[in-house]
């Protein structure tokens, strides 16, 4: 596990440099405190305790906590975590479909681990509260949205500590979690949403009801948009196991058009709900992706 | 269909190769993670029909090549033979056409020479157990022709005997012969070899024949042309005599027809040759291209008797056997005939006999054709009749028994009785001495003189009918006018009975249907009754140009010389009718090359084969077959009468002149695939590799293949990957 410092696997100095003038600006309203970034529908101030630290000069004496100071005997402030006007929550696909790699390429679970972890930087950067969620068929992890660095940090262990595999069932996952989060927050997926796409677009549309915004990075590896196979091959299925051979060739042609129609499918029903809906080919390097649709989406 | 390598056959178990990988080999397939397998199987399920279509196509086409390749390998032919695995036993039946028009020069040699080079290239590829049969078109027939014989030294010998003949082909005859021959060897390879010129004229035949009647699926025809570019040809086609009665010293005329067969002008003169001598030639004449020229030929006889002529056209050219045309000729020269009259009248041209005697003695008797002599009616029973060859009987009253049994007499030695109507013939007086003589004396029973005068529906009759089969009147047909203005006044009428009409012949008649002139024979003899006299107050018959030249005919024709002097084509066969050799005892025939034989006949209308000789007496009638060689044929009865002499000019076909060919489109139109045409009559090996081999198949099949793998690749890149963008 990398520390916080800067040395965690999914968080390359050379793409967050090329990012650092970039944020992710709610479009909606979103609760929380203005604090500088985001709108917030309610007035005042709110403040929750976040955790201590020790106390240096230059700090505000007020916030000096004296209950530790009378246990410990040692000075430490306390560390406030202000309620940002953005909370986001990372869904993270961790199914077996997601473990997908061309050989020497990197795999689509590589690829959105790296994107979660920018997006994670990006969002505590903002001082916003950035949770992640990891599934498959079931919830392998959910951490709660906070903005403090303690928290990105035990976010960046969990997710280099994280295996995909397993089955996706992505509807109800999703359902389930538009169930849950009470609080309007940004809702990214990272996902090859291999599902059933009017499930699945019927989930999205669940968040939307709940007042979420979504963004849907949509990750797939160049072999799936292309399908460049040839000949006879046994392709196995990355979370069922299950084996078939088949003419590459000769059903090259339908594939295709089957994969177009799915992702088709995803960008018309993102349109409708107002989602964004955001192609991630590996092959393209996830920084680049990424700058491309923050400078786009910051420029609507 | 034949293979000419049939072992390859066997690769075709090669396209058994394809079904076997696609039911038991599996490509041993690359495993491969993926991250979901929904699409493959929703793509998989969609095309699944298509791709068995697809798979089902190429595995027929991928088979279909290695079995094409297999049967191209085998090198596959269409053979008209039937023979499946290369040479077998043969049979060929080779039609040599050696007609007159095989003579031709084409370059420096005849066609029947080239012919003959193409016969023996065909004999060279018969093989030991292979049969041949040689079927000359014309000509003497050989002995061994039209059998099959495996003896090649036999048909060698056969086939330099055979030379140009003079007459005309039956191809389709002879091809008919040929397949009926085939059809009965046991040999599995047969074929029919025509070497021919293939003139128009030779296949004249074909439409009468059923298409069955040639060539089959196993017994193909194989044409070889033997004719090229001809030599320039001129030919005397035809030589007509003129209608005057040939006599000594009387000028003759013949009209020759010649015909220049070539497309430039030829310049030729024509002789006359008799009894052997150069007797005259005609001036040059100039022959336009492609064209025919009536060209009139003035000459006289010298002699009497039989003359043996010739006309031919002086020089060389492009054949000789189209360049004469023989004659024979009856000359007449003091023929004895005799005018028997009653009495005379003081006034000479008021004597019934005086226009008779006038165109007998002016007409012929001058030249020295005929020698007349006058006969008093009251010397007729002591006159040695037999000596006269006609006896003219002029105005006679009814003849006593005894002269009426000389004539009867008279008329069975052979004698020839013309009578002749006027004051003194009275019908029922002529009837009795008929049935005292047993009816021979006259060719029908006198019924009634009949006269315009106390008339008034008429002032005359006239001839309104001539017989024009009949050898002395045919020449008098044209103009018309020539017999119809012959007027009769007065006539005696005939009743023609019906047990005599099958004998009795009128030559002439009137115009009311009567008869004028009737003719019957009497054994050897013959009678002729003219129904009216030669007093111009009875007809003006005797003032009309018609009359002298009618005399001469009809004296010339029962003096029998014009009947003695036939012309045949050659091959056709002499026939002499029973009625002529029935008193003979045997006949001589001398051929043109001077041959004589002899034949002994059977007595008196026996229709027994001839005692000796080969030439039979057929049906009574008297045949001599062997008229192949042109030029005059003279044929001799001998017998207790004494002999006789006939003469037959054989001449060659002049339809062979006619050089128009029988279009190859005809041929296949008819027969199809069934007949061939070989291309060089000088190098038949191209035709026989052909025959041996069939036409080869093997481009199509490679064709075939070459299509089927396009197909495939079609097929396969169609349904199969695009290129992947890389």
């Amino acid at each position: 596990m990398a520390d916080h410092q800067g040395g965690y696997r999914y968080l390359d100095p050379h793409a967050l440099a090329g990012m650092k003038n970039l944020t992710l600006i709610a479009r909606g309203v979103v609760e929380g405190f203005i604090s500088g970034l985001h709108a917030s529908p309610y007035k005042g101030f709110s403040v929750e305790f976040a955790e201590h630290r020790e106390y240096v000069p230059g700090d505000d004496p007020r916030r000096i906590d004296y209950r530790m100071l009378a246990r410990t005997d040692r000075l430490y402030v306390k560390q406030y975590e202000e309620e940002t006007n953005m909370r986001v929550q990372i869904l993270l696909d961790a199914s077996g479909s997601m473990n997908y790699r061309q050989e020497g390429k990197i795999s689509k679970f590589a690829y959105a681990c790296h994107l979660t972890a920018v997006l994670g930087y990006l969002m505590l950067r903002q001082q916003d509260a950035v949770g992640l969620t990891a599934f498959d068929r079931q919830l392998k992890f959910d951490l709660a949205a906070h903005a403090s660095p303690r928290h990105f940090n035990e976010m960046m262990r969990r997710l280099e500590a994280l295996e995909p595999g397993g089955e996706t069932d992505i509807p109800a996952v999703l359902h389930r979690l538009a169930d849950r989060f009470q609080r309007r927050r940004l809702i990214v997926l990272i996902s090859d949403l291999y599902g059933e796409p009017k499930e699945v677009s019927r989930a999205l549309h669940h968040f939307r009801h709940r007042h979420h915004e979504v963004i849907i990075f949509h990750v797939l590896d160049k072999a799936e948009t292309t399908f460049s196979f040839q000949g006879v091959v046994a392709f196995r299925d990355l979370e069922s196991n299950e084996r078939i051979e088949l003419d590459a060739s000769y059903l090259r042609a339908h594939y295709l058009k089957e994969m177009a129609e799915f992702q088709s499918h995803y960008r018309q029903a993102c349109a409708e709900a107002g989602i964004d809906y955001v192609a991630a080919e590996t092959s393209m390097p996830y920084e680049l992706m990424l700058s491309r649709y923050l400078a786009a989406r910051n420029r609507r | 269909m034949s293979f000419a390598a049939p072992l390859f056959l066997l690769t075709a178990l090669a396209a058994l190769i394809p079904l076997l990988l696609h039911l038991f080999y599996r490509q041993p397939a690359k495993e491969l993670p993926f991250p979901t397998l929904r699409f493959l199987k929703l793509s998989m399920e969609k095309t699944r029909r298509r791709k068995r279509i697809h798979d089902l196509l190429l595995l027929l086409l991928r088979s279909a090549a290695l079995l094409l390749t297999a049967l191209g390998l085998a090198r596959p032919a269409i053979t008209l033979t039937g023979a499946l695995w290369g040479a077998r036993q043969t049979a060929v039946a080779i039609i040599l056409d050696n007609s007159a028009s095989m003579g031709v020069i084409d370059g420096d040699s005849p066609r029947l020479e080239t012919a003959r080079t193409a016969a023996a290239q065909i004999l060279d590829q018969l093989a030991a157990g292979d049969s041949a049969a040689l079927l000359p078109t014309c000509g003497r027939p050989f002995p061994d022709a039209e059998k099959l014989h495996r003896n090649q030294g036999l048909l060698r010998r056969m086939l330099q005997q055979c030379t140009v003949s003079y007459q005309r082909a039956d191809l389709p005859a002879a091809l008919l012969k040929a397949k009926k021959l085939l059809d009965e060897a046991e040999a599995p390879n047969k074929q029919i070899f025509l070497l021919t010129d293939m003139q128009q004229v030779s296949w004249k035949s074909l439409a009468d024949q059923p298409p069955s009647d040639g060539p089959s699926q196993t017994t193909p025809l194989i044409v070889v042309d033997c004719s090229r570019a001809p030599k320039p040809n001129a030919a005397l086609q035809l030589v007509e005599m003129s209608r005057s009665v040939p006599v000594v010293g009387w000028a003759s005329q013949a009209v020759i027809t010649l015909w220049n067969t070539s497309e430039a002008a030829q310049t030729r003169r024509v002789e006359l040759v008799l009894n052997g001598r150069l007797e005259a030639a005609g001036p040059e004449i100039v022959l336009p291209p492609l064209s025919k020229e009536k060209y009139i030929f003035n000459f006289t006889f010298r002699q009497g008797g039989l003359q043996q002529g010739l006309f031919r056209l002086a020089g060389e050219d492009g054949s000789r056997y189209d360049d004469g045309r023989y004659f024979a000729v009856e000359v007449g020269q003091e023929l004895p005939i005799a005018v028997v009259h009653a009495e005379r009248h003081e006034i000479p041209y008021l004597d019934d006999t005086f226009y008779l005697e006038k165109a007998l003695s002016v007409g012929l008797e001058s030249l020295g054709a005929v020698r007349m002599t006058r006969v008093p009616v009251k010397n007729l029973a002591a006159e040695p009749l037999e000596k006269y060859q006609v006896l003219y009987c002029v105005n006679l009253p009814a003849l006593d028994s005894q002269a009426a049994e000389r004539l009867r007499s008279y008329l069975h030695s052979g004698g020839k009785v013309v009578w002749l109507c006027g004051e003194n013939v009275r019908p029922a007086d002529y009837n009795r001495m008929n049935d005292s003589s047993n009816g021979e004396l006259l060719p029908a029973k006198l019924s009634e003189v009949r006269a315009v005068v106390g008339r008034s529906d008429r002032d005359s009759w006239h001839i309104s009918f001539l017989d024009e089969r009949h050898p002395a009147l045919k020449d008098f047909l044209q103009p018309p006018a020539l017999y119809l203005s012959v007027l009769v006044y007065k006539h005696v009428a005939f009743s023609v009975a019906e047990n005599a009409a099958a004998q009795t012949r009128v030559l002439a008649g009137l115009d009311d249907g009567q008869p004028l002139i009737v003719e019957r024979n009497v054994g050897p003899g013959k009678v002729l009754f003219v129904g009216t006299s030669l007093q111009t107050n009875w007809t003006n018959l005797p003032l009309r140009p018609l009359f002298m030249p009618l005399i001469g005919r009809l004296t010339f024709y029962l003096t029998e010389l014009e009947d003695r002097c036939r012309e045949l084509t050659a091959g056709a066969p002499i026939l002499l009718p029973r009625s002529i050799i029935q008193q003979a005892e045997s006949v001589e025939v001398v051929s043109p090359g001077g041959e004589t034989l002899r034949f002994q006949l059977a007595q008196n209308g026996s229709t027994d084969q001839a005692a000796a000789g080969d030439k039979q007496k057929q049906g009574g009638d008297f045949r001599y077959p062997d008229t192949y060689q042109i030029g005059v044929y003279a044929i001799r009865l001998q017998g207790d009468a004494g002999q006789k002499q006939f003469a037959f000019a054989v001449n060659f076909d002049p339809e062979e002149i006619d050089p128009a060919k029988l279009e190859r489109s005809e041929l296949l139109q008819r027969w199809g695939k069934t007949v061939i045409f070989a291309e060089d009559p000088n190098n038949l090996a191209a035709t026989f590799a052909m025959l041996r081999e069939g036409h080869g198949l093997w481009e199509w099949f490679l064709s075939a293949v070459l299509i089927t793998l396009v197909l495939e690749t079609l097929i396969a890149n169609r349904f199969g990957a695009k290129k992947s963008p890389q």
